[in-house]
């Protein structure tokens, strides 16, 4: 076979369908109203954090709470923040996405993997370093200062095992079916570029 | 970008490209795999509309988007794989290969067996994009572009030969 002959043969394939009109309608509405609820979503979220964070300002500005009460609320809301921020900033790097060439956008895309692959390891680490011990120790403590009796404490135990079973669970489920197959697969592509 | 003026762009980009998604669909996928692609390929070009910015050509710019969405499409390679090794896990038992009679199948079929890279240089070379192009679109020099090009046309020739004779 020639090799202008693969040319002659790929144009031969003129008589593709027509996009279904219809499919393209449907598709053209759903995106519009996810990109809405998407964009609802986003404004609420930082609207609630505003008024948290007024809300801790002004505590603190008239003296009705002192920084020592108030740390962990602090706290929570400059990490609430920085969520927030690096969502609206994910969202703005999203759109330039498609000006760079693949290879590049492959290397993004590689470093955004690994990077979730590492905050998904850390919360496995902190559940099982951390959180378990500490739910073992509060229970013995309730149980040694007799607030809790031994059939509360083992509800108790259940239920935090049940959560942090199923907190383990999601995690790894991420890890081993959506992160790593796409690890994967985004490092063969940039090897074979 | 309002969305009406996105609807109008969009509906334009999909009018006249659409036989492209089609057949790079066509080169990465099989049966049912092919509609979800090009599901997964309209709802990227979509949402791409309000970023094209005119910095490179709107050709240049849709098959950048195209591309990217058929090469990081882990359900299709998943069962492409599958697909390999069950061809041939056949081709060890029966000695042969399926029959595929129709030329036009078997350049696809053959472009199917290519590496996810080389299918997408391959495809957008048969389309007519020069070397310069394709380049611009995966990130390599012209040069890589067209000796890849020549090895990938080689190799396909050579397939689509044997499959001929064998089936013949």
């Amino acid at each position: 076979m020639k090799s202008n002959e693969l040319d002659t043969l790929w144009q031969s394939l003129r008589s593709t369908e027509p996009a279904n009109q219809e499919t393209i309608k449907k598709l053209v509405s759903s995106e519009q109203k996810k990109h809405r609820w998407s964009l609802l979503i986003l404004a609420n979220m930082g609207l609630n954090l505003l008024a948290f964070s007024t809300l801790l300002i002004w505590a603190l500005a008239t003296e009705r709470s002192a920084i020592s009460q108030a740390w962990p609320a602090l706290l929570t809301l400059l990490v609430l923040w920085a969520t927030y921020s690096e969502i609206v900033r994910y969202r703005i790097v999203n759109r330039s996405f498609y000006q760079e060439s693949i290879r590049s956008v492959l290397r993004v895309s590689l470093s955004r993997v690994e990077g979730a692959l590492r905050e998904t390891k850390i919360l496995q680490m902190v559940t099982v370093i951390a959180i378990i011990p500490l739910v073992l120790i509060s229970l013995s403590f309730l149980l040694d200062a007799d607030l809790m009796s031994a059939r509360e404490g083992l509800s108790f135990a259940l239920f935090s095992a049940s959560i942090l079973a199923i907190n383990l669970f999601t995690i790894s489920y991420l890890r081993t079916r959506k992160l790593i197959p796409k690890l994967k697969l985004l490092k063969n592509r940039l090897d074979s570029i | 970008m309002k969305a009406p003026e996105q609807e109008i762009i969009f509906n334009q980009w999909v009018e006249q490209h659409y036989p492209m998604l089609h057949k790079v669909a066509l080169s990465f996928g099989q049966g049912a795999d092919r509609d979800d692609l090009i599901q997964e390929m309209l709802i990227n070009l979509w949402k791409s509309v309000p970023a094209y910015r005119g910095e490179s050509a709107e050709s240049t710019y849709i098959y950048r988007v195209v591309h990217w969405t058929a090469l990081t499409w882990i359900r299709g390679e998943k069962r492409r794989t599958q697909r390999l090794e069950q061809a041939a896990k056949e081709t060890r038992l029966e000695s042969r290969r399926p029959r595929v009679n129709n030329r036009l199948e078997l350049l696809f079929e053959s472009i199917q067996n290519l590496p996810a890279v080389d299918r997408s240089i391959i495809t957008m070379a048969l389309d007519g994009l020069t070397h310069a192009d394709i380049g611009e679109v995966i990130g390599s020099t012209e040069n890589a572009i067209s000796v890849r090009i020549h090895r990938i046309r080689q190799q396909l020739n050579l397939e689509i030969q044997h499959s001929m004779e064998t089936n013949s």
